[in-house]
């Protein structure tokens, strides 16, 4: 009788995944909802400057591709395999060794083939040996070919705004082939047809018009600031200056615009101007740079660099030494990567030199932008600050490497360094999961929207997984990080895999933990809750 | 199906031998023409090859960093992973290039239930690292062939690959170490799901010449004996430009030195070039030191900003009246 | 007696039902799930082996109410953002009808077992229900946050901090 009827088994199966073991080229790609970016708005499109400008969103059936896409496509990839080493390279190289198939945390999370990072290069690939090889042209499918079809296009934006840029698969090959450089690539071409996503280019227009990505205009970003000037005197008692615009400061601070607007990024901000206020920093924000991060690293080079010049524009206009950059991942692997080549040289700064501590930023001699972590950890160093640990007692903290400050900077201990400084209570996740090792939050690069909501949770799965280890064996509850996206992500993340972690920037805990002068009795932290639970102190 | 598709392209290229000298005596196009034609196409292939990469420039400086950089001093810099100056450059290099440091970098000891589980990866490290050793050391090794007298350095490899003294000819250790570890790689390949469903006819065709390559080249040593010294002779006579095909020369040399031939063609249009291409990739061979020295992008491209002044004009009016600084009034 | 015969072969049956569960997966990824041994590399395949153990053990002794669902609320909550409808998401449970039926085979002649083996069923239908409530629980959940993302990003675009959000 049981023969008789329908099996479980069957039926889960049935929907999904009832293919043979079909090539990849034959397996179709379907736009599931929950796992797409909406398109880019017009008006933000126009506002850039961008080709093919059009309504357009990824479920329609009709792409409205301009007529000649595929001279588009194919001159656009010419011209970038000319421009860049590492496509040309990485498009030749590659002897499909599996080693980084299980190292994408999209693929770890779904089991979705084409997210091993091999498959997802070989969408590219495919179409590159087609075209621009002697094999490929003469024996095509043989060869390791596929025709460039509308298809494709449309399985290239699914999987191409389904890699973060993380890097974490460039560690494991043996050639160092990185998928962010392959993703940046495809991205560029979608680009040229006008298949941008929303939450790219519309912070990207904001951007360039008022300075931030979201669109806060110069009188609301001194609200935001001399609010959260409130809000720290409240707290701590303490009421400190944080000087707009000012000519002549020593040092332009630049934030991503999330910490001055975001929750949790918000309390780290309010722990930045804690801090340069009790060490009596000349310093300066901008209205005009009113954001480090740089959402134009998810769109093109082009666009990178038309964002990215205002900070070094800004730093000469106000007459500064140097500049400090506050905790953001892509806007640090920008800075450290990317800014010095696109718009320098910064001839008119000086080399970064701490104020207080006299410690000269060698590392940061030419571009003369010094991480905040590498500033806070050099005054910890050197007892410049008072800081009281016990003051975040209540946190039971471990720490989330950043995949960009990991993996495109080599930031590793100086966050660890001043953790140990400011928490006493502080674990961290099992070796493979930080340093370079370090799983993505799953919503960098752009992707971090909400109608994307369910690929992001299956992205972030093996990073919530290590810290749902850290929580059930150490009772971890605080989980710090240096990374604006992360900070926006990280919590809806783990509100959903686990429960009872808060998220929190470095310099929160160095808020709490800083001990000012002329402060109050310091009863509530930064976030307004009771302060410490100082009796139970354990050790690290 | 790949798999199949790319062993009918071996059997055609042995096929072609068997006709060409075996009925056909076309003794000297195999012997001859063929060898030279390939060491010229692998040549310029790679040159080429090399030079196309070469060509395109590194826009931007762009390390994967896999340790600690260089920042303050009593934070201590991993100059190997996250190399600070040319020094790390190198030994990241070599290490990559000699020890397949990446790949091993996959292979971690685990311990569950109290039990030590080795990863799957680690077979992968192993069976690349014995593969391309022992590829070397009998690439080396063929010289004897090409020398008179022979080097004593090839004596001496001969020595020690024949340590064991097994059998007569005595069995070299490094056959038995090729042909496992190319056995793995081709079985991982078709075993492992994942990795069955990404190989390209590209992937199973070389490890199906490879095998050819030392299968018959291993049954000339133990089994099907051939005539060494006319071997030599044509050898000798390849390399000093004048050429001569002696009689007597068995068809079993014939497939295994076509099959070279065919490697060699086969190297600088296919995934091969990764023996080039490991040392340009620019993710391993940059210092990470793009804060302290500008690196320059050759086609660093004008771009429109937009300026402080554009900006002003437009948010003047609300600047000055939450009564911040302005250039112009 | 059923009891001690499943107790017996728990590994088989064990082993079986996981690997229902993960061949609802691609072909090509039912491998890692399966082998890749190390909790933190492949979470997914790891979570499932360890939270069916802890559903068979629990069927088979004191039946917890608690235990069980507290494991379905864990398999169901990565089951829940995958590529699944609801009915294919929970499926799995009565996988494990499946995987007693083939493991023990003959051993299920006996009239005796099979009776036993028939209530076992029906807890395992109880299961099913509870497993459904799970992973109906998991995607409100990710409805909730979908919405406070959205109203999130709303605020965003929408001026400056407001005083109540401190």
């Amino acid at each position: 009788m049981a023969e008789k009827l329908i099996k479980p088994e069957d039926l889960a199966r049935g929907i999904s995944y009832k293919h043979p073991e079909k090539d990849w080229r034959d397996v179709p790609t379907e736009m599931k909802k929950g796992c797409i970016n909406y398109g880019a708005l017009p008006a933000s499109a126009d506002y850039l400057d961008l080709p093919n400008v059009k309504k357009w969103q990824p479920m329609h059936d009709d792409w409205q591709l301009p007529e000649n896409w595929k001279e588009i496509i194919f001159e656009g990839l010419k011209e970038r395999l000319k421009k860049f080493r590492s496509l040309q390279l990485f498009m030749d190289v590659c002897v499909r060794c599996g080693a980084c198939a299980d190292k994408c945390h999209f693929y770890i999370g779904s089991g979705d083939p084409k997210n091993m990072p091999v498959l997802r290069a070989e969408l590219l690939r495919a179409v590159y040996r087609s075209n621009f090889t002697l094999a490929g042209k003469i024996l095509g499918r043989m060869a390791g070919g596929r025709e460039l079809t509308k298809d494709v296009i449309k399985e290239w934006f699914f999987y191409f705004y389904q890699c973060t840029e993380c890097r974490r698969c460039s560690v494991f090959c043996p050639y160092g082939i990185d998928t962010a450089e392959i993703t940046m690539m495809v991205r560029e071409l979608l680009n040229l047809l006008g298949l941008g996503i929303d939450w790219i280019t519309t912070p990207a227009a904001n951007c360039f018009r008022t300075g931030n990505h979201l669109g806060i205009q110069p009188h609301g970003f001194k609200d935001s600031v001399d609010f959260a000037v409130d809000d720290l005197e409240e707290n701590c008692g303490v009421r400190v200056e944080a000087p707009i615009n000012k000519k002549g400061a020593e040092v332009l601070v630049v934030v991503p615009s999330a910490d001055y607007f975001g929750d949790p990024h918000y309390y780290g901000f309010l722990g930045y101007m804690a801090l340069f206020h009790e060490i009596g920093l000349d310093y300066t924000f901008s209205a005009f740079a009113s954001e480090g991060g740089n959402f134009g690293l998810f769109h093109s080079n082009e666009m990178m660099k038309r964002l990215n010049n205002k900070i070094y524009a800004e730093a000469k206009r106000l007459g500064v030494k140097w500049i400090i950059g506050a905790e953001c991942g892509h806007m640090w692997r920008v800075l450290h990567q990317y800014m010095d080549t696109m718009n320098g040289p910064a001839d008119f700064l000086e080399e970064p030199v701490s104020p207080i501590t006299g410690t000269k930023f060698e590392n940061a001699k030419a571009t003369k932008m010094v991480h905040i972590c590498e500033f806070t950890a050099d005054l910890i160093k050197h007892n410049k600050i008072k800081l009281d640990p016990s003051r975040n007692n209540h946190w039971n903290v471990t720490y989330h490497d950043s995949c960009n400050t990991a993996r495109g900077m080599g930031l590793l201990e100086e966050p660890r360094y001043i953790l140990k400084n400011t928490c006493n209570k502080f674990h961290e996740m099992p070796e493979n999961t930080i340093r370079e090792q370090t799983f993505c939050c799953g919503s960098g690069s752009g992707i971090g929207t909400d109608e994307n909501l369910e690929m992001r949770m299956r992205g972030g799965f093996p990073r919530a997984n290590a810290v749902k280890y850290v929580q059930e064996k150490h009772g971890v509850n605080l989980l710090t990080c240096i990374c604006a996206i992360d900070k926006a992500t990280l919590p809806p993340l783990l509100q959903y895999w686990v429960p009872g972690v808060e998220v929190a920037a470095i310099h929160e805990l160095v808020g709490n933990a800083l001990v000012m002068t002329g402060e109050n009795d310091r009863s509530i932290d930064l976030r307004g809750d009771k302060m410490g639970g100082k009796e139970d102190t354990e050790d690290v | 199906m790949h798999v199949i598709s790319s062993l009918f392209i071996l059997a055609l290229l042995i096929g072609l031998v068997f006709l060409g000298v075996g009925v056909l005596d076309l003794q000297y196009l195999f012997g001859v023409i063929i060898p030279y034609a390939a060491i010229t196409l692998f040549l310029a292939g790679v040159i080429l090859k090399v030079l196309k990469w070469a060509g395109a420039p590194v826009p931007f400086r762009i390390p994967t960093t896999c340790g600690q950089q260089k920042s303050l001093s009593f934070i201590k810099a991993d100059n190997l992973e996250a190399p600070h100056n040319i020094w790390g450059v190198l030994g990241r290099m070599i290490l990559e290039v000699f020890f397949f440091r990446s790949l091993f970098r996959n292979t971690k000891t685990e311990i569950k239930d109290e039990k030590i589980v080795y990863g799957s990866d680690k077979l992968l490290w192993a069976a690349g690292l014995a593969f391309h050793y022992s590829f070397l050391f009998i690439f080396l090794r063929h010289f004897k062939f090409f020398a008179e007298p022979v080097p004593q350095l090839m004596s001496i490899m001969q020595k020690l690959d024949g340590f064991f003294q097994i059998g007569v000819p005595e069995l070299f250790l490094t056959d038995i170490v090729f042909i496992g570890a190319v056995t793995v790689l081709f079985i991982r390949r078709v075993v492992i799901p994942q990795v069955r469903y990404i190989s390209l006819p590209a992937d199973y065709f070389p490890l199906y010449l490879i095998l050819g390559i030392g299968g018959t080249g291993i049954c000339m040593r133990y089994f099907s004996k051939v005539d060494i010294v006319a071997i030599k002779q044509l050898a000798t006579g390849l390399i000093s430009l004048n050429p001569i095909v002696p009689e007597g020369i068995g068809i079993m040399f014939f497939i295994h030195f076509f099959l070279v031939c065919v490697l060699f063609v086969y190297f600088p249009f296919s995934k091969l070039m990764h023996f080039a291409g490991v040392f340009m990739s620019p993710t391993r061979n940059l210092i990470n030191n793009s804060r302290v020295k500008r690196h320059i992008n050759p086609w660093n491209p004008e771009v429109k900003v937009h300026t402080y002044a554009e900006w002003e004009d437009e948010f003047r009016e609300v600047m000055k009246d939450a009564g911040m600084p302005l250039e112009k009034e | 007696m059923l009891t001690s015969l499943l107790q017996k072969k728990r590994t088989e049956v064990l082993d079986k039902w996981l690997s229902l569960l993960v061949n609802t997966y691609p072909p090509e990824s039912v491998n890692f799930f399966l082998n890749k041994k190390n909790q933190f590399a492949n979470p997914v395949g790891c979570t499932f082996a360890k939270e069916l153990g802890i559903l068979l053990d629990s069927l088979i002794g004191d039946q917890n109410a608690e235990v069980i669902s507290g494991a379905l609320h864990t398999i169901n909550k990565i089951r829940a953002v995958q590529d699944f409808s609801a009915s294919e998401a929970v499926a799995y449970i009565f996988f494990l009808k499946t995987a007693i039926r083939e493991e023990l085979g003959d051993e299920l002649k006996d009239t005796k077992v099979l009776k036993e083996l028939l209530s076992l069923e029906s807890a395992i239908d109880g299961m099913g229900l509870i497993a459904f409530d799970t992973y109906m629980q998991n995607r409100e959940t990710l409805n909730q946050i979908k919405f406070s993302d959205f109203k999130r990003r709303s605020e965003f675009f929408g001026g400056g901090r407001k005083r109540s959000d401190s």
